[in-house]
């Protein structure tokens, strides 16, 4: 499945039709169109796109019009079963009776393997959250409104994110949806410029790193010398970085070109200098879902010390466990976790200390601190994130402290090529953060910085991509 | 003012609002377009064909030349053929023996059996990697008292086989010679550098003589892949030498005008599907009767050794199967198969053989659609034999 080939034949079959229409069948378009290509990757799966449509929708109207607090809580209950419950099963059942085999063999009771034949729908991570944000708005009260069931439709199958996201809130991307697009050249210079960003990303940076990197030394990482793991490391960073926020930029853009907005989910995440800011930078559409459905309701940081430590482990383990069925998306989850408490303490006491007083070389001493250690952190924590099983990553880990191979991987020009566009991207991101406006006083630098891309394009795809990371999720 | 005029102004003053309205995608597909003016216009003047030749070939197609003349590669250089296989390899399924022929028992050779037969051809005569070596067309012969001496060569085309066997096999003097052919190896008459006419073959940089045909006779252009390689990419007489000589040069011409910006790449991507296009419908004449007079030469050189020649057009299975775009183009296959009949040829016709055979596709042929599996090698060998049995 090549995404951005699905993404252009999407956009050109709505494009020629979609600004002739009024805005009741512009939806009717968005969603059967989707529809369409979603079957197109599989005629199965759009039978639970629609269960999951048609659960959520009924229930988030009867929280809308429920006369009483008991029955409220029932059909958002039943939404939460309904739509956990698939989720569970379509891609959590395997992993938990292969855990649950392995744990009572290790106790010794002997049960035999067993595995279910399922077929898990691409992307049900991401719409069934974003079709359980509907119920959830209403009941939490951040949405008044009900939608007809057209527009709840056409926002939960819109193809641009149906795959991998960004979690747009039912709210937000359905009020887009309840006003009539019209033709607008800036939304379409914008969606292009948007688009092409992210393919650029997936293709040069992700696919190129990976093919040429990271792939290599993760079928074997004994094989390979510390320095060449230590570069890998890095590589994975970057790729999936590049990869995801690839994907949500042709998603954003896509969706710009065609006149709606998707929230932004990535803003320079390696410019963190904290674990919280970290969050804040990255997948963020699925971070402030954690945060607002699970973090926030059950008690957030307005508890006792120890009680907000424990919210924000959970949180981070149920964030572990939503990338996957596997225990090293777990311990990925947990270590964040971890990682979130240290900070939340570690910043109260860096507080005290008065960097202030030390002038402009005192408070960059301290950014520059921060951001290492957050960074170095977070680029450990992506081994066990990218590793299969935990020997894997234990054995990557060990390799990268005892060299136990002479073995150097030698970085190729594609390669440099994705680590050059990496930093030229955060280098931008700095100094758009730090001078806000700037872009819009270099726009021919900026063209020929797209430009350059379209050409580099051309000559750097690799011959076979790389599948999206995130389609796994 | 006329409509050309007013065309004209309603196109201007969309760009005038295009840039005020969106002056990034302005600047964007402006710095765009200057970039495929210059790299159509003047970058050809200013940078030498050498340069291009290596962004053209690419780093994996330099590295995989040099290989090739320090002897690393799986064929060795060869004043006569261009190249050949290398003696002595094995690579999981394919064994090449001592004489550089892939046999199921290379013993053999020497003890001059009663019936020998050589196998010359293209790697769909070798058989590939995926095969074994009993599993080939010549392996499905040997046995009993047949000797059956594979020297099929990856990407060899006709006059490789022809001069391959003068120079060199005939030494073996097998009482038959069955010589593959395909349309890609016909495609091969005119071509001296691999890559000019297959740029997605980079582990094959590899150059070759050919014959050409001057008052009815075959001329050859002798190649010295040691010397004409040793120094790509930055080897001008090679470029000259190609230029007279290689019929695909003009391919190349124009990746160095075109290749190396997206839009004029797809422009002359585009041009070449057309140009392709047409090939089904203007036959080629050149190259059938190079074809011929090669195919004759090598009938008239086996009878000069004793030896009978019997040849087999092999499909791909595009040529197989004919599904798609395909079905409505006239059938090129056919056409050959109708120019070398017309030369009264002994001719096997593969196509027809898996036909009749009424197994499906994926049985017949492997993903690559080029190489037979080992059920198309058993069809097309049995069809040998009973072509083979009246002449013994």
């Amino acid at each position: 499945m090549n995404i951005p080939v699905l993404f252009i034949l999407f956009l050109s079959v709505v494009f020629v039709f979609y600004w002739r229409l009024s805005k009741l069948w512009q939806n009717l378009l968005l969603s059967s169109v989707s529809l369409l290509f979603y079957a197109w990757v599989d005629w199965r799966f759009p039978i639970l796109l629609l269960i999951l449509t048609v659960v959520n929708y009924i229930c988030g109207n009867k929280i809308a019009f429920a006369q009483s607090d008991v029955s409220r809580k029932t059909w958002l209950f039943i939404a939460l079963i309904a739509s956990i419950g698939l989720l569970g099963y379509f891609k959590y059942a395997n992993f938990f009776i292969n855990s649950y085999i392995a744990l009572a063999n290790s106790v010794g009771w002997h049960v035999t393997n067993f595995e279910i034949q399922i077929l898990v729908p691409v992307g049900i991570s991401f719409f069934t959250f974003q079709a359980l944000t509907y119920p959830l708005d209403l009941y939490f009260g951040r949405s008044k409104n009900t939608a007809s069931f057209l527009i709840f439709i056409t926002y939960v199958t819109f193809l641009p994110k149906l795959f991998a996201g960004p979690i747009a809130r039912a709210n937000n991307f359905m009020s887009g949806l309840s006003e009539k697009r019209t033709f607008q050249i800036e939304n379409i210079e914008d969606g292009c410029i948007r688009f092409l960003t992210g393919y650029f990303k997936k293709v040069i940076v992700a696919d190129n790193i990976a093919i040429y990197l990271v792939n290599p030394v993760m079928i074997s990482p004994n094989s390979y010398s510390s320095t060449t793991l230590w570069v890998a490391m890095l590589g994975y960073a970057v790729q999936i970085y590049a990869d995801f926020s690839g994907y949500s930029n042709m998603a954003i853009g896509s969706a710009k070109i065609l006149g709606l907005k998707i929230p932004e989910n990535f803003a320079f995440p390696y410019l963190a200098t904290s674990f919280s800011d970290f969050w804040r930078r990255w997948h963020i559409t699925m971070s402030t879902f954690f945060r607002d459905y699970i973090y926030i309701p059950m008690g957030g940081s307005h508890k006792n010390a120890l009680r907000t430590l424990l919210n924000l482990e959970f949180t981070m383990l149920i964030c572990g466990l939503w990338h996957g069925p596997s225990w090293t998306f777990v311990f990925w989850g947990a270590l964040h976790g971890l990682y979130l408490a240290i900070d939340r303490y570690l910043s109260k006491m860096t507080n005290l200390i008065q960097w202030g007083s030390m002038g402009a070389g005192g408070r960059r001493f301290a950014v520059v601190t921060r951001w290492s250690y957050t960074q170095s952190l977070i680029c450990l924590a992506w081994i066990p994130f990218a590793a299969s099983t935990f020997d894997t990553a234990i054995l990557y880990l060990k390799a990268m402290f005892i060299n136990e191979s002479s073995e150097i991987l030698f970085l190729t020009p594609p390669v440099l090529l994705g680590f050059g566009a990496f930093i030229v991207d955060h280098t931008y991101g700095w100094i758009v953060t730090k001078w806000p406006g700037v872009e819009r006083q270099y726009i021919h630098a900026r063209a020929m910085a797209y430009a350059c891309m379209i050409i580099l394009l051309y000559h750097f795809v690799p011959d076979k991509p790389n599948p999206f990371i995130y389609f796994q999720f | 003012m006329g409509n050309s005029t007013l065309r004209c102004l309603s196109i201007f003053t969309k760009l005038t609002s295009l840039r005020r309205k969106a002056p990034l995608l302005y600047g964007v597909i402006g710095i765009w377009l200057l970039f495929e003016f210059v790299g159509l216009l003047i970058l050809p003047e200013v940078i030498p064909r050498t340069q291009y030749l290596s962004w053209y070939l690419g780093t994996q197609s330099v590295d995989a030349t040099h290989r090739f003349l320090q002897g690393d590669a799986y064929l060795l250089p060869d004043k006569y053929c261009g190249w050949r296989n290398r003696p002595n390899v094995a690579i999981g399924n394919w064994v090449i023996d001592a004489n550089g022929a892939r046999s199921v028992h290379p013993n053999h050779v020497g003890l001059v059996k009663e019936r020998r037969l050589i196998f010359l051809g293209s790697s769909m005569v070798n058989g590939g990697t995926h095969v074994k070596n009993n599993e080939t067309i010549s392996g499905y012969f040997e046995g009993g008292d047949v000797e059956a001496l594979n020297f099929g060569t990856m990407m060899y085309s006709m006059d490789q086989c022809l001069l391959s066997y003068r120079h060199d096999l005939h030494k073996y003097q097998a009482k038959v010679v069955v010589v593959g052919l395909d349309l890609s190896s016909i495609g091969g008459l005119n071509n001296h550098y691999i890559p000019l006419r297959m740029r997605e073959e980079r582990n094959m940089p590899y150059l070759k003589p050919r014959y050409e045909l001057t008052d009815g006779k075959l001329r050859l252009i002798p190649v010295h892949p040691e010397i004409q390689l040793a120094r790509v990419p930055n080897n001008p007489e090679l470029f000259d030498f190609l230029r007279k000589n290689d019929h695909y040069y003009d391919y190349f011409s124009g990746y160095c005008r075109m290749g190396l910006f997206p839009l004029s790449a797809f422009i002359r991507f585009a041009y070449h599907r057309v140009h392709k296009l047409c090939n089904y419908f203007i036959p080629d004449s050149e190259t059938e009767d190079l074809l011929l007079a090669v195919m004759d030469n090598i009938v008239q050189t086996a009878r000069e050794h004793g030896a009978c020649v019997i040849f087999i057009m092999m499909p791909s299975e595009k040529e197989y199967s004919r599904r798609g775009i395909q079905s409505i183009l006239p059938d090129l296959y056919s056409r050959a198969l109708h120019i070398i009949r017309s030369g009264e040829f002994n001719v096997i016709d593969a196509r027809q053989v898996l036909l009749l055979s009424r197994q499906p596709t994926a049985e017949l042929f492997h993903e690559d659609g080029v190489h037979y599996k080992p059920l198309a090698n058993r069809l097309i060998a049995q069809a040998l034999r009973d072509k083979i049995l009246p002449i013994h």
